[in-house]
Protein backbone atom coordinates (compact mmCIF):
# COMPACT_ATOMS: atom_id res chain seq x y z
CA UNK A 1 0.00 0.00 0.00
CA UNK A 2 1.41 3.43 -0.96
CA UNK A 3 0.63 5.87 1.63
CA UNK A 4 0.82 9.72 0.76
CA UNK A 5 2.61 11.14 3.73
CA UNK A 6 2.31 14.64 3.07
CA UNK A 7 -1.49 14.38 4.01
CA UNK A 8 -0.40 13.06 7.62
CA UNK A 9 2.86 15.04 7.98
CA UNK A 10 4.50 16.54 10.21
CA UNK A 11 2.30 15.26 13.06
CA UNK A 12 1.49 17.96 15.84
CA UNK A 13 3.62 16.87 18.73
CA UNK A 14 0.36 15.97 20.32
CA UNK A 15 -0.83 13.60 17.56
CA UNK A 16 2.60 12.07 17.88
CA UNK A 17 2.99 11.58 21.07
CA UNK A 18 -0.93 9.58 21.07
CA UNK A 19 0.51 7.47 18.28
CA UNK A 20 3.82 6.92 19.82
CA UNK A 21 1.66 5.95 23.35
CA UNK A 22 -0.84 3.48 21.21
CA UNK A 23 2.69 1.15 21.02
CA UNK A 24 0.49 -1.45 22.54
CA UNK A 25 -3.35 -1.08 23.19
CA UNK A 26 -4.66 1.67 25.53
CA UNK A 27 -7.68 3.16 26.21
CA UNK A 28 -7.90 7.55 26.75
CA UNK A 29 -7.14 8.07 30.14
CA UNK A 30 -3.70 5.52 30.43
CA UNK A 31 -2.95 7.43 26.82
CA UNK A 32 -3.27 10.84 28.61
CA UNK A 33 -1.16 9.91 31.72
CA UNK A 34 1.57 7.47 29.45
CA UNK A 35 2.25 11.04 27.41
CA UNK A 36 2.46 12.86 30.25
CA UNK A 37 5.05 10.69 31.71
CA UNK A 38 6.90 9.95 28.46
CA UNK A 39 7.47 13.62 27.62
CA UNK A 40 9.02 14.31 30.61
CA UNK A 41 5.89 16.31 31.03
CA UNK A 42 6.34 18.41 28.07
CA UNK A 43 3.39 17.23 26.57
CA UNK A 44 -0.38 17.40 28.64
CA UNK A 45 -3.09 16.52 26.17
CA UNK A 46 -6.57 17.51 27.57
CA UNK A 47 -9.41 15.20 27.83
CA UNK A 48 -11.49 17.16 25.50
CA UNK A 49 -8.71 17.81 22.88
CA UNK A 50 -7.98 13.53 22.90
CA UNK A 51 -11.05 13.03 22.31
CA UNK A 52 -10.91 15.05 18.93
CA UNK A 53 -7.43 13.92 18.01
CA UNK A 54 -9.07 10.23 18.37
CA UNK A 55 -11.75 11.20 16.47
CA UNK A 56 -9.58 12.62 13.81
CA UNK A 57 -7.03 9.44 13.57
CA UNK A 58 -9.97 6.83 13.23
CA UNK A 59 -11.00 8.57 10.33
CA UNK A 60 -7.55 8.65 9.14
CA UNK A 61 -7.36 5.35 9.50
CA UNK A 62 -4.45 5.57 11.97
CA UNK A 63 -5.74 4.05 14.99
CA UNK A 64 -8.25 1.62 15.55
CA UNK A 65 -10.62 1.07 17.98
CA UNK A 66 -10.21 -2.67 19.04
CA UNK A 67 -12.20 -2.88 21.84
CA UNK A 68 -14.23 -1.90 24.68
CA UNK A 69 -14.29 -2.08 28.40
CA UNK A 70 -17.17 -0.65 30.73
CA UNK A 71 -17.65 2.33 28.08
CA UNK A 72 -13.85 2.84 27.40
CA UNK A 73 -12.50 2.73 23.84
CA UNK A 74 -9.20 1.11 23.66
CA UNK A 75 -7.27 1.80 20.50
CA UNK A 76 -4.13 0.61 18.66
CA UNK A 77 -1.54 1.66 16.14
CA UNK A 78 -3.31 -0.18 12.36
CA UNK A 79 -1.17 -0.84 9.86
CA UNK A 80 -1.16 2.64 8.39
CA UNK A 81 -0.42 4.27 11.34
CA UNK A 82 2.26 2.29 12.18
CA UNK A 83 3.85 3.12 8.73
CA UNK A 84 3.07 7.29 9.18
CA UNK A 85 4.51 6.76 12.28
CA UNK A 86 7.93 4.93 11.00
CA UNK A 87 8.22 8.04 7.96
CA UNK A 88 7.62 10.75 10.89
CA UNK A 89 10.44 9.33 13.06
CA UNK A 90 12.76 8.38 10.29
CA UNK A 91 12.46 12.12 9.40
CA UNK A 92 12.46 13.58 12.43
CA UNK A 93 16.32 11.37 12.80
CA UNK A 94 17.15 13.65 10.14
CA UNK A 95 16.42 16.60 11.79
CA UNK A 96 18.06 16.00 14.86
CA UNK A 97 21.27 15.58 13.46
CA UNK A 98 21.30 18.93 11.48
CA UNK A 99 20.14 20.16 14.86
CA UNK A 100 22.73 19.19 16.38
CA UNK A 101 25.69 19.88 13.62
CA UNK A 102 24.11 23.63 13.76
CA UNK A 103 24.42 23.51 17.21
CA UNK A 104 28.05 22.35 17.23
CA UNK A 105 29.09 24.78 14.64
CA UNK A 106 27.23 27.96 16.52
CA UNK A 107 29.02 26.83 20.15
CA UNK A 108 32.57 26.53 17.68
CA UNK A 109 31.98 29.89 16.29
CA UNK A 110 31.36 31.20 19.48
CA UNK A 111 34.55 29.51 21.51
CA UNK A 112 36.60 30.91 18.46
CA UNK B 1 -32.37 15.01 49.45
CA UNK B 2 -33.03 17.35 52.33
CA UNK B 3 -30.16 19.61 50.97
CA UNK B 4 -31.47 23.62 49.78
CA UNK B 5 -30.41 24.69 46.82
CA UNK B 6 -30.42 28.77 45.63
CA UNK B 7 -31.21 29.25 42.64
CA UNK B 8 -30.12 32.12 40.74
CA UNK B 9 -30.85 34.46 37.49
CA UNK B 10 -27.51 35.38 35.29
CA UNK B 11 -27.02 36.10 31.52
CA UNK B 12 -23.53 35.80 29.58
CA UNK B 13 -22.82 35.94 26.26
CA UNK B 14 -22.24 32.79 24.03
CA UNK B 15 -18.45 33.96 23.86
CA UNK B 16 -18.27 34.46 27.93
CA UNK B 17 -16.70 30.90 29.00
CA UNK B 18 -14.06 32.63 30.86
CA UNK B 19 -16.76 34.57 32.74
CA UNK B 20 -19.08 31.89 33.10
CA UNK B 21 -16.05 29.42 34.36
CA UNK B 22 -14.96 32.32 37.13
CA UNK B 23 -18.63 33.22 38.45
CA UNK B 24 -18.82 29.66 39.35
CA UNK B 25 -15.91 28.87 40.54
CA UNK B 26 -16.51 31.99 42.87
CA UNK B 27 -19.81 30.74 43.89
CA UNK B 28 -18.06 27.21 45.00
CA UNK B 29 -15.78 29.29 47.06
CA UNK B 30 -19.44 30.27 48.83
CA UNK B 31 -20.22 27.05 49.31
CA UNK B 32 -22.81 26.69 46.48
CA UNK B 33 -22.26 24.33 43.67
CA UNK B 34 -23.96 23.87 40.54
CA UNK B 35 -26.70 21.35 40.07
CA UNK B 36 -28.65 22.73 37.20
CA UNK B 37 -29.09 25.23 34.46
CA UNK B 38 -32.55 25.96 32.83
CA UNK B 39 -32.53 28.54 30.73
CA UNK B 40 -30.76 31.62 32.48
CA UNK B 41 -31.39 30.08 35.87
CA UNK B 42 -28.96 28.29 37.66
CA UNK B 43 -29.13 26.25 40.57
CA UNK B 44 -26.85 25.49 43.86
CA UNK B 45 -26.67 23.20 45.79
CA UNK B 46 -25.59 25.01 49.16
CA UNK B 47 -22.68 23.03 50.70
CA UNK B 48 -19.21 23.70 51.71
CA UNK B 49 -17.01 25.97 50.33
CA UNK B 50 -14.51 24.12 48.05
CA UNK B 51 -11.72 25.24 45.19
CA UNK B 52 -13.78 23.85 42.17
CA UNK B 53 -12.66 24.48 38.92
CA UNK B 54 -15.75 24.75 36.85
CA UNK B 55 -14.84 24.47 32.24
CA UNK B 56 -17.70 25.33 29.90
CA UNK B 57 -18.03 23.39 27.09
CA UNK B 58 -21.01 23.36 24.07
CA UNK B 59 -21.61 20.81 21.69
CA UNK B 60 -24.98 20.52 19.54
CA UNK B 61 -24.10 16.37 20.01
CA UNK B 62 -25.26 14.82 23.43
CA UNK B 63 -22.24 13.71 25.76
CA UNK B 64 -21.88 10.09 24.39
CA UNK B 65 -20.79 7.16 26.84
CA UNK B 66 -17.27 6.83 26.08
CA UNK B 67 -16.43 11.05 26.13
CA UNK B 68 -18.17 11.17 29.82
CA UNK B 69 -16.10 8.03 31.23
CA UNK B 70 -12.85 9.57 29.64
CA UNK B 71 -13.59 12.85 31.44
CA UNK B 72 -14.28 11.50 34.24
CA UNK B 73 -11.66 9.43 34.56
CA UNK B 74 -9.27 12.23 33.99
CA UNK B 75 -10.68 14.10 37.16
CA UNK B 76 -14.25 15.56 35.66
CA UNK B 77 -17.55 15.27 36.54
CA UNK B 78 -20.92 16.80 34.55
CA UNK B 79 -22.50 18.91 36.67
CA UNK B 80 -24.92 20.39 34.35
CA UNK B 81 -26.11 19.77 30.67
CA UNK B 82 -28.50 22.15 29.14
CA UNK B 83 -29.31 23.15 25.27
CA UNK B 84 -26.01 21.82 24.32
CA UNK B 85 -24.00 23.46 26.96
CA UNK B 86 -21.91 21.14 29.07
CA UNK B 87 -20.52 22.19 32.66
CA UNK B 88 -17.70 20.45 33.99
CA UNK B 89 -15.90 20.71 37.14
CA UNK B 90 -12.91 19.18 39.14
CA UNK B 91 -11.36 19.76 42.27
CA UNK B 92 -7.27 19.18 40.38
CA UNK B 93 -5.24 22.26 40.89
CA UNK B 94 -4.07 24.55 38.78
CA UNK B 95 -2.28 23.89 35.12
CA UNK B 96 -2.69 21.73 32.60
CA UNK B 97 -4.52 19.37 35.12
CA UNK B 98 -7.67 21.83 35.02
CA UNK B 99 -8.19 22.02 31.02
CA UNK B 100 -10.64 20.05 28.83
CA UNK B 101 -8.72 21.55 25.65
CA UNK B 102 -5.14 21.73 25.46
CA UNK B 103 -4.87 23.06 21.73
CA UNK B 104 -6.21 26.41 20.11
CA UNK B 105 -7.88 24.28 17.23
CA UNK B 106 -9.65 22.18 20.25
CA UNK B 107 -10.55 25.54 21.86
CA UNK B 108 -11.78 27.20 18.42
CA UNK B 109 -13.97 24.47 17.37
CA UNK B 110 -16.40 24.92 20.44
CA UNK B 111 -16.77 28.68 19.20
CA UNK B 112 -17.21 27.40 15.67
CA UNK B 113 -20.11 25.53 16.59
CA UNK B 114 -21.55 28.05 18.58
CA UNK B 115 -21.61 30.14 15.75
CA UNK B 116 -22.73 27.67 13.44
CA UNK B 117 -25.57 27.82 15.27
CA UNK B 118 -26.18 31.39 16.02
CA UNK B 119 -25.96 31.75 11.71
CA UNK B 120 -28.32 29.08 11.58
CA UNK B 121 -31.07 30.85 13.67
CA UNK B 122 -30.52 34.46 12.29
CA UNK B 123 -32.30 32.75 9.16
CA UNK B 124 -35.82 32.13 10.38
CA UNK B 125 -35.56 35.52 12.13
CA UNK B 126 -34.74 36.85 8.94
CA UNK B 127 -37.43 35.35 7.15
CA UNK B 128 -39.57 36.59 9.69
CA UNK B 129 -38.36 40.39 9.32
CA UNK B 130 -38.69 40.13 5.62
CA UNK B 131 -42.03 38.64 5.56
CA UNK B 132 -43.53 40.63 7.72
CA UNK B 133 -42.10 43.62 6.31
CA UNK B 134 -43.40 42.78 2.64
CA UNK B 135 -46.99 42.18 4.12
CA UNK B 136 -46.76 45.34 5.91
CA UNK B 137 -47.51 43.32 9.42
CA UNK B 138 -45.38 45.19 11.80
CA UNK B 139 -48.33 47.49 12.32
CA UNK B 140 -50.43 44.13 13.18
CA UNK B 141 -48.10 42.76 16.12
CA UNK B 142 -48.76 42.99 19.06
CA UNK B 143 -46.23 45.22 20.98
CA UNK B 144 -45.16 42.62 23.08
CA UNK B 145 -44.31 39.93 20.27
CA UNK B 146 -42.75 42.76 18.64
CA UNK B 147 -40.51 43.82 21.25
CA UNK B 148 -39.62 39.82 21.92
CA UNK B 149 -38.97 39.45 18.16
CA UNK B 150 -36.14 42.55 18.29
CA UNK B 151 -34.76 41.72 21.28
CA UNK B 152 -34.16 37.83 19.71
CA UNK B 153 -32.96 39.52 16.73
CA UNK B 154 -30.20 41.38 18.87
CA UNK B 155 -29.15 38.83 20.50
CA UNK B 156 -28.57 36.88 17.53
CA UNK B 157 -26.74 38.97 15.89
CA UNK B 158 -24.55 40.66 18.55
CA UNK B 159 -23.72 37.19 19.51
CA UNK B 160 -22.77 36.31 16.28
CA UNK B 161 -20.33 39.72 16.42
CA UNK B 162 -18.98 38.37 19.35
CA UNK B 163 -18.37 35.06 18.28
CA UNK B 164 -16.50 35.87 15.30
CA UNK B 165 -14.15 38.91 17.00
CA UNK B 166 -13.09 35.81 19.55
CA UNK B 167 -12.60 33.68 16.75
CA UNK B 168 -10.59 36.09 14.82
CA UNK B 169 -8.73 36.60 18.22
CA UNK B 170 -7.51 33.57 18.96
CA UNK B 171 -6.40 32.90 15.49
CA UNK B 172 -4.77 35.67 15.39
CA UNK B 173 -2.65 34.95 19.29
CA UNK B 174 -2.60 31.34 17.43
CA UNK B 175 0.13 32.76 14.54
Amino acid sequence: MDINYARYLPLSEATFYVLVALDEPLHGYAIMQKVEAISEGNVVIGPGTLYGVFTTLEKQGLIDKVREEERRKIYALTDKGRQVLEEQVRRMAIMLRNGELAMAHLRKGEAE
Amino acid sequence: MSSATVTKFKWFWHDQDVEQEQWLRAMALRGLHLKALSFLFWTFEKGQSADVVYRVDFNNESVKPAYRQLLEDAGWELAAVEHGWQYWRTTKSQGAGAELFTDTASKMAKFRRLLALMIACAFPLLLAFTQAGKNKMFEQLSPPFLIFLLAGAAVNVTAIVRLSARIWRMRREQS
